[in-house]
């Protein structure tokens, strides 16, 4: 009785669904100007409100300010906007699909896969597909990985089918195995690489918005966005899954779709992501158990706020990425992974008796 | 609501019964169950008992639609349940799990919300009554706000009664008789709320009409609220009517192989004395 009263009441404190959003909402919006104003090249935050008028009212003047805000600057906002909600999303997705507060979206194959296709790219292209960048262009390396993560997830999917359906905990352990293949493949590629290719793979595992070009920005956010929009239908069966498999099939809910679904939004949200970003770690692991933490476990509100959190959490660790060692740019996953790491640590420590 | 749902009955043709008909359940080249046949009725409490791995659990997996039947079917209402959607059953029909634990930090209320997942597309008048009422049912009203996973087993499995007693707190638009299914409800509970979960689930039967189905372990609580009794063994019906007359110790004896003595309860209930 006495542990019952020293209990604290958490749910009370949780904050309220409308509350989350719209705190959601604000940060986003603080960490894209924030974002926006720092880089390389200061532009200012009153030349950039100057620009986004000039923009709306059709009367650019293609100064330097405006151009390098307009070509270089936006879309690597949008980038980091889109890739952290992407990624954000997929790992609540992930969570409660698998019951688990450790999954991330990387469980299923589809960071790895998309790795290895790049590092296999990167390294074979020259003697495996000479002809692939005659037609494809810079897009050779974006397209490759985009369709090794699918690949590896539906081998990862394919695996864990069994009689009576998806088994969760096969999928998890086929992840597992799969994943550390891909990783001795990588380790294998990178023994057989020149020096320059290595400096590509590096640069490519730790991730970063380097790379935005409206066309691929267009793309990904495309695909992001679609896969966003399908992935919030998901939370009221999500919620019930969290009672079980087999008492949300008892509710009516039809448990093999919902897997199937989280399963394609999440290869292709964190397929398209990693393919034009590299591996951006963390984000998708710690972005749900903040906003758990915070809003409680309902879906309804985990899956926008975790977007929202991924988001403004990648525009701030790229703005600082950019500016923290000028001229030269940290990579990306570095700063997601030292933020990420304590944090992680600290939620072990807190729920280590409930993992 | 009690006259309503006497007119429903004489209105109704389709049977009122939860019917396993020659249903087996094969796992690989073990039979978890012989063909049984077995009808169980609405408006009472009927107790599944029988010795560890006697298939009780097993045969309320197919009666939940859970598990397919390797053969023969399963009939709800009139109703073979292959041709009912998992959406429709559930509307009508839950299952008290053995397993209460639920992942994340749920609150009670979220769990009990949860039991009215299947009415969302056509919710009642009273949806946040429901819920309410559902909780002070098995008196988890106070532990609402608490996270479930940090309460005991027995609250547990009280809030998780909440929440199935929430999935079929009305009947349904066409008054289709409803189905509670309980896996051991009282394993986790002590001695005044297993008798308080007992009550519970026969005023259920009794007032509402609704089919109770209850996997029991304890003979003297299947003896002092069941209304029929099925006793299991070997994955067959080894014999079922009246709790008093099948769990005789003759009988009893035979099954779990132990040695028993009838007495009766001041009442006139019989009770088991297990040497």
């Amino acid at each position: 009785m006495s542990q019952l009263q020293l209990m604290p009441n958490r749910a009370s404190h949780r904050l309220p669904v409308t509350t989350v959003l719209a705190l959601g909402a604000v940060l986003v919006m603080l960490s894209l100007v924030a974002a926006s104003a720092r880089g390389a090249f200061d532009i200012g935050i009153v030349s950039i409100a100057r620009t986004m008028w000039a923009l709306a009212t059709g009367t650019l003047d293609g100064s330097p300010d405006q151009l390098i805000f307009l070509n270089i600057r936006l879309p690597r906002l949008v980038l980091g906007l889109v890739a952290g909600a992407g990624l954000g999303m997929s790992g609540a997705l992930m969570q409660g699909m698998f019951r688990n507060p450790l999954a991330d979206p990387g469980l299923i194959g589809v960071s790895s896969g998309a790795a290895l296709a790049a590092g296999i790219t990167i390294v074979m292209g020259a003697l495996w597909f000479p002809d692939l960048p005659r037609s494809l262009g810079s897009w050779t390396l974006v397209l490759m990985a985009f369709a090794g993560g699918l690949g590896v997830t539906a081998l990862i999917y394919v695996l864990s089918q069994s009689e009576g359906g998806t088994r969760i905990s096969v999928m998890l352990l086929a992840g597992i195995a799969i994943n550390a293949l891909a990783g001795a493949g990588l380790g294998f590629l990178s023994f057989m690489a020149t020096d320059e290719q290595l400096r590509n793979i590096q640069f490519w595992l730790l991730g970063s918005l380097g790379g935005a070009r409206w066309s691929a920005v267009g793309l990904v956010g495309t695909i992001v966005l679609m896969a966003v929009g399908a992935g919030l239908t998901m939370a009221r069966p999500l919620n019930a899954i969290a009672l079980g498999e087999a008492q949300a099939h008892l509710l009516g809910v039809d448990v093999e779709r919902v897997k199937r679904r989280a399963v394609l939004v999440t290869a292709l949200a964190v397929g398209a992501v990693t393919a034009c970003t590299g591996i951006i770690g963390f984000i998708g692991l710690v972005a749900p158990h903040c906003v758990r933490l915070i809003a409680g476990p309902d879906h309804r509100v985990v899956l926008p706020a975790s977007a929202m959190l991924g988001a403004a959490l990648v525009l701030l660790a790229d703005s600082v990425a950019r500016t923290v060692a000028q001229p030269a740019e940290l990579p990306l996953g570095v700063l997601t992974a030292f933020v990420g790491v304590p944090f992680f640590l600290l939620l072990l420590r807190t729920f280590r008796g409930r993992v | 609501m009690k006259t309503a749902i006497k007119e429903g009955l004489s209105d109704d043709v389709s049977p009122r019964t939860l019917e396993a008909r020659a249903a087996t359940c094969m796992v690989g080249h073990s039979a978890l169950l012989q063909p049984v046949s077995v009808s169980f009725r609405a408006g009472h409490l009927t107790a599944i008992v029988g010795p560890n791995g006697a298939g009780k659990s097993t045969l309320l997996s197919l009666l939940s639609g859970q598990r397919q039947p390797s053969s023969g079917s399963v009939w709800m209402n009139g109703h073979n349940l292959r041709q009912c959607s998992t959406q429709t059953q559930a509307r009508i029909r839950a299952l008290l799990p053995q397993d209460t634990t639920v992942a994340f930090e749920y609150t009670v209320r979220d769990v009990v919300e949860l039991g009215r997942f299947p009415h969302r597309t056509q919710p009642g008048r009273g949806e946040a009554g429901i819920v309410q009422a559902a909780m002070q049912a098995t008196g988890v009203t106070a532990l609402a706000g608490r996270a479930i996973n940090t309460l005991s087993g027995g609250e547990r499995a009280r809030a998780q009664l909440s929440r199935v007693l929430a999935q079929i707190w009305e009947p349904g638009p066409n008054a289709e008789t409803r189905w509670l299914l309980l896996d051991e409800p009282t394993a986790a509970l002590d001695l005044c709320h297993q008798h308080e979960v007992l009550r519970l689930a026969r005023r259920w039967a009794q007032d509402q009409g609704v089919g109770v189905v209850a996997v029991l372990h304890d003979l003297n609580l299947a003896l002092r609220y069941a209304d029929w009794a099925v006793v299991l063994q070997g994955g067959a019906v080894q014999s079922q009517g009246l709790p008093s007359d099948v769990l005789n110790t003759t009988n009893v004896n035979h099954v779990w192989n132990v040695c028993s003595q009838s007495v009766r309860d001041a009442d006139g209930t019989a009770q088991l004395l297990v040497a």
